[in-house]
């Protein structure tokens, strides 16, 4: 009896612990253990919750509710015909499919999907915003976006009887008086035109700081809205569940296989940048891109990160400085960021185009050649080595990253 | 019996089976150190951190430095840089070192690794009467990359 109930607690423990041990690699799966758990920090699965101490407002529906409306009010604008809308358009996974941006004018950069910014560690291409609620206060007054003064935001929002009881519900009660925001000075705004410098230099201190909390709380609520925009699941990602729910019905072909094997072979660099959920590390590289003494990417915005009045330690913030370690200790060397730009996700990639901090390739094939052929990158002046793939793997590569695409429009 | 030693058998499992998830978290002990005599002979430094290198999170490091007599060194200025030579780029952030004690340790705030691969990092020491440097070489593997791409971009625990 005693050996009959040995051999059944023998028998329980090993099945236990071969449960244990075999949870993550299924009996199907086709991978080794550690491609198997390259790919799986690959998933939306491994995507934690986005966070922002600097927003306490972040998770706050009224303050999303706000936001979805001015994202895709016009009168946000100098001429009344742009909003935020008009470059993270819905129906384009909230981008535009145009080479660089059109607002009241022709801006330098390509449009990003916002899908998933949220989850972002830096904001813009040359990643000079820390929140993404800063960031959204960016192109309100870029001369090339919306170029809309703050004082003209603020007066806007805050005598808009909807976007007033809006913003009392969610900031409180206490606003400048109706004759303070009267007094406000059309188009005074802290950098830009001479006239427009002097229009705000001529605000008093109090009114100025008035004028931000209004602006960055906007920022806040638009930052609300914005962190809704999940990135969309994947076929890739239904690949991965599906594996690891130990079925065999894959959706994959063999080609999009093939094509992932080569996305996670080291030989081809891909996840040296392109890691985890979001397929970025969140940080800045150089791949031949930059334009000495035209855009040379983050080594030209070191110090504005630094210094602006709406980064995670300003008065602005919601967040205790000791929150703040991503910027203070902020790599500040110019020379090591001559042309680095945010590693972009690779989510929806295949939707997204054109690529590039400049829209400067059309086709994904055009950016695997990129990375084959840039005189740049061969010369040593970017942070990864001339990669080789023949036709086929080129394909395959491609065949891959359309996986990542979106499985709803 | 039967009904004890399944019970026995249920307790084992629970202990057994899934150990990692239930071990308790040891504490501050680190987990991958180097040590290192500086190039010039003058000091001995290790970095002593609490987990293994890996990308993404900031590092939870601590330096012990001590001079070639064995002392411990409680005056110095070190200063840290590094990056991936092979790529051509150096650290993603500017880390800073504090002194913690009167035991020669310092703390290291802000260093971070954004690529798998082979790491240099530099230690530049200054005393008043002495100064020299010491570089570490190391590599971090894809997997420790994957282990740690889910994690957000938070201060070490």
């Amino acid at each position: 009896m005693r050996t009959a109930a040995a051999f059944t607690c023998f028998l329980i423990l090993n099945l236990s612990l071969s449960s244990c041990a075999e949870k993550n690699t299924p009996v199907t799966n086709p991978w080794t253990p550690q491609e198997w758990t390259l790919i799986q920090s690959l998933s939306l699965d491994a995507l934690p919750k986005a966070t922002d101490p600097s927003n306490r407002y972040l998770e706050q529906p009224q303050a999303a509710q706000l936001g979805s409306e001015l994202f895709f009010d016009k009168r946000l604008s100098a001429n009344g015909q742009i909003s935020c809308a008009s470059c993270h358009q819905a129906e384009k996974f909230f981008s535009d499919g145009l080479k660089t941006a059109k607002g009241v004018d022709l801006g330098a950069r390509n449009t990003p999907s916002i899908l998933g910014a949220a989850w972002n560690q830096w904001f813009f291409w040359d990643g000079r915003k820390d929140s993404l609620w800063s960031q959204t206060l960016a192109p309100l007054e870029d001369p090339k976006e919306h170029n809309f003064a703050r004082t003209d935001v603020a007066k806007l929002v805050l005598t808009d009887p909807n976007y007033r009881a809006k913003y009392q519900t969610i900031f409180g009660p206490a606003l400048p008086s109706a004759e303070e925001i009267q007094a406000w000075p059309k188009d005074a705004r802290p950098s830009g035109s001479i006239e427009q410098i002097k229009a705000w230099k001529a605000l008093s201190e109090q009114q100025r700081h008035n004028i931000d909390t209004s602006f960055a709380n906007l920022g806040k609520s638009l930052a609300a809205y914005v962190s809704t925009l999940q990135p969309p699941t994947s076929r890739f990602d239904h690949y991965v569940s599906t594996l690891k729910a130990g079925k065999t019905d894959v959706p994959f072909s063999e080609t999009e296989l093939a094509g992932l094997r080569l996305f996670i072979n080291p030989k081809n660099q891909c996840l040296n940048c392109h890691a985890g959920a979001l397929l970025s590390n969140q940080s800045f590289h150089s791949i031949g891109t930059g334009e000495m003494g035209k855009d040379t990417g983050r080594a030209a915005v070191v110090d504005q990160i630094r210094f602006d009045r709406f980064n995670c330690l300003g008065k602005f913030s919601d967040a205790p400085a000791e929150a703040c370690i991503k910027l203070q200790y902020m790599q500040r060397n110019r020379h090591q960021l001559i042309g680095a730009y945010k590693t972009p996700s690779l989510r929806n990639v295949g939707n997204t185009a054109p690529y590039f901090h400049n829209g400067s390739k059309q086709t994904l094939a055009e950016v695997l050649d990129h990375y084959i052929n840039s005189t740049e990158i061969q010369a040593g002046r970017a942070d990864l080595k001339p990669i080789n793939l023949t036709a086929e793997e080129k394909s395959a590569l491609i065949a891959f990253l359309n996986t990542l695409n979106a499985e709803q429009p | 019996m039967i009904k004890n030693t399944l019970l026995l058998c249920s307790i084992l499992f629970t202990l057994v089976a899934c150990k990692a998830e239930t071990e308790p978290d040891q504490a501050n002990a680190p987990t991958w150190q180097l040590t290192q005599t500086s190039v010039n002979g003058v000091f001995k430094l290790s970095l002593m951190c609490r987990h293994q290198p890996s990308v993404g999170p900031f590092q939870d490091c601590q330096i012990e430095l001590q001079d070639k007599q064995g002392q411990v060194v409680n005056d110095a200025k070190i200063s840290i840089d590094g990056g991936m030579p092979s790529h051509g780029h150096g650290l993603p952030t500017a880390p800073v070192t504090t002194l913690l004690d009167n035991q020669g340790h310092y703390r290291i705030d802000g260093l971070q690794y954004n690529m798998p691969g082979a790491w240099l990092l530099g230690f530049m020491i200054k005393t008043a009467s002495s100064q020299d440097k010491v570089v570490f070489s190391f590599e971090i593997s894809t997997i420790e990359q994957a282990a740690c791409a889910q994690q957000p971009h938070l201060p070490a625990s």
